[in-house]
């Protein structure tokens, strides 16, 4: 599927490719002696100027598929390849990329113009063109005047910030960036996103951003690759994850989802909670999906319309359990027939809702995405 | 009214505990000071006379208050005190530290036996780590003398810098010796400009706590010393041994200020660290 997937969603073929990860496989041992895999043949190819975020769970491998590109784990089989060139004998400083680290990494006994100088001067540029750069950098991330201070004396955003620029200054074929914002607050955090993109636009450097936030990875990637179990298990644009999530993991995983299992037969999907479910006869087509097939159905919660109960237009009955005030929406968690919960969006917030109430729901065939199987961890799908 | 009480009571606890510590130190110190030359603990005069014969100066003191050996016996082990303390210190500071970093690199198998290793000498009985090294001396034919004492010395010094220098390492964040690796620095410039200058108060005051250790050592020096290089401590011992006489006072305050010295500066290096993280 990986690989199928990938061409598919491919959207700018024409430019090359910086970075080229071949059957990654990397194994650790536990200290009870058992082995984890950390990567169980990762195939992953980004491009120049793409933004690519490796999401998933923690402990999924894609912290340490990050610190095999830098160069501070090694792959025990496969190939990583940058620019063309195969990485497997380079140690880590005399790779062509940088690193933005989770806890900054900044140099506590360095000024910040030092410590964004570091890299030049380890490239042995000269003093003048040193400081010059590093200023540069500084101003770009918007600590222009911030250069002679100690990192101890900065804010966790602009310790962020200078951590960025240190990364940047040494022009990288790729950019890697650890889980940067996740000790950021909320508000921040929005911002350095924004920011982010702006300075990959700027820099038409390749970014591979690493994070367990959904929220994150769908707001600045071009392409997302979601991690499971050592494996991608879909790499696609946000939107095409969103809307057509390959597998449970990744519908569970991305965004509110509803899944229900079950047989297809003559366009409508059997489960446990009653009613038939009517089918989108033309996906089926496409899928070639033919009844019997055993198949999870995704809808998300923004996709089901209330109604009134057991009204014609209803597929669904249910029952409301819990009603949550969202702001600007409701989010109801109903109750069906088989005691199974389903999330539901109610955007009209003036529409009258109680627990206990019973209601319908309904959707446009076309808004139910299927997944072959019915088991989540079935492989990739 | 209760509370006053138990304040005081508690203030008086503090007052007798300090004083339980300090009295006698601070008696040597005193009585260092004291003219009587038949009675220290009777005080007379003050005066500089017991530092004055020390250093040889003439003093108005009788013959018989002084230890007959006195300068340059005393001048002698002080120098083989210094010299043995400089190159035992550094010696093992230089082992520890770079005991101390392999075992934090490397993934090392039974990490924790090789660390309790390294640790055990410092716990070791004094007497037996003398013996040891005496018998082990005499049986592959080393002489004793100032080599010797320095090599013994090295054997549970490194202890003490390795615990210093490892608790520095583990205080350090690791990724920024990766960070210097991936902004393209080569390993050794790393050590240089990273994980040395994070380290280096660790370093220093493990340098530090070894040469006031190597400075202060009798039971092992005692064993090892042979006869011509005796150190200030085994010196001590053996004028003690024919009589307690007020230039001892003298001598003994000397050693306190320059231990407190040595001391405060190592404790201060590690403040000082410590405080810029």
């Amino acid at each position: 599927m990986p690989a199928a997937q990938q061409t598919a969603s491919r959207t700018n073929t024409t430019n090359d490719v910086v970075l080229s990860i071949q059957c990654a496989h990397r194994s650790f041992k536990t200290p009870e002696g058992g082995q984890v895999h950390a990567l169980r043949g990762v195939d992953l190819d980004i491009f120049e100027n793409e933004f690519v975020t490796l999401l998933g769970p923690s402990g999924c491998g894609k912290t340490t598929l990050l610190r095999c590109i830098s160069g501070f784990e090694r792959l025990d089989s496969g190939d990583i390849a940058i620019g063309g060139e195969s990485m497997a004998r380079r140690p880590a400083h005399k790779r062509p990329v940088n690193t933005v680290f989770q806890s900054y990494a900044l140099f506590p006994h360095m000024t910040v113009l030092q410590n964004i100088g570091y890299g030049l001067e380890a490239a042995g540029v000269g003093r003048r063109e040193r400081i010059a750069r590093s200023e540069e950098a500084l101003e770009m991330v918007g600590l222009g005047d911030m250069g002679q201070r100690r990192p101890e004396q900065l804010s966790g955003g602009q310790q962020q910030r200078v951590a960025l620029a240190r990364a940047i200054v040494n022009r990288p074929r790729l950019l890697l960036l650890d889980e940067p914002l996740s000790a950021l607050d909320r508000n921040l955090r929005q911002q350095m996103q924004i920011e982010l993109k702006r300075l990959q636009h700027e820099l038409g450097i390749a970014f591979v951003f690493v994070t367990h936030d959904q929220e994150e990875a769908l707001t600045m990637s071009d392409r997302i690759a979601i991690f499971n179990g050592g494996r991608i298990e879909q790499l696609a644009s946000p939107r095409e994850i969103y809307d057509h999530p390959a597998s449970e993991f990744v519908a569970r995983f991305i965004g509110e989802s509803n899944l229900f299992s079950g047989k297809i037969a003559d366009a409508t999907l059997i489960s446990s909670t009653g009613n038939p479910l009517p089918l989108c006869s033309k996906q089926l087509d496409l899928r070639n999906f033919d009844n019997g097939r055993q198949v999870t159905a995704v809808i998300r919660p923004e996709h089901l319309h209330l109604c009134a109960p057991e009204a014609p237009q209803a597929q669904l009955n249910a029952r409301i359990t819990e009603v949550i005030f969202l702001g600007t929406e409701y989010q109801l968690i109903c109750t069906l027939n088989d005691q199974s919960l389903i999330k539901v969006r109610v955007t009209d917030v003036n529409t009258p809702l109680s627990v206990g109430q019973n209601i319908g729901l309904s959707y446009a065939p076309e808004q139910l995405h299927l997944i072959a199987g019915s088991t989540p961890l079935r492989g990739a799908a | 009214m209760h509370s006053t009480f138990s304040t005081r009571l508690l203030s008086l606890y503090g007052v007798l505990f300090f004083l339980f510590i300090y009295l006698p130190i601070g008696l040597i110190f005193v009585y260092s000071f004291n003219s009587n030359p038949i009675n220290m603990m009777v005080w007379q005069s003050f005066t500089f006379d017991w530092y004055r014969t020390i250093f040889g100066f003439s003093a108005e003191v009788t013959e018989a208050t002084l230890y007959v050996e006195s300068t340059d016996q005393l001048i002698g082990a002080v120098q083989n005190s210094l010299i043995v303390a400089s190159v035992a210190a550094s010696l093992s500071t230089l082992l520890g530290t770079a005991a101390a970093l392999a075992l934090y690199r490397f993934r090392v198998r039974l990490e924790g036996f090789y660390r309790a290793l390294m640790m055990t000498p410092m716990m070791m009985p004094d007497i037996v780590l003398g013996i040891a090294l005496l018998i082990f001396f005499v049986s592959i034919g080393i002489d004793l003398g100032v080599t010797t004492i320095m090599i013994g010395h090295c054997t549970f010094l490194i202890s003490y810098v390795f615990i210093i220098v490892s608790a520095r390492l583990a205080g350090m964040d690791p990724s920024l010796e990766e960070a210097s690796a991936d902004l393209g620095a080569t390993p050794f410039t790393t050590f240089r400009r990273i994980t040395l200058p994070r380290i280096l108060p660790g370093v220093m005051g493990g340098l530090m706590l070894a040469f006031i250790i190597s400075m202060d050592d009798l039971v092992i020096t005692y064993f090892i010393s042979g006869v011509d290089a005796t150190t200030l401590p085994v010196f001590i011992l053996s004028m003690i041994r024919r009589g307690v006489k007020p230039e001892i006072n003298a001598i003994a305050s000397m050693l306190l200020m320059f231990s407190i010295i040595v001391a405060s500066l190592g404790i201060y290096l590690r403040a000082r660290s410590e405080k810029r993280l």
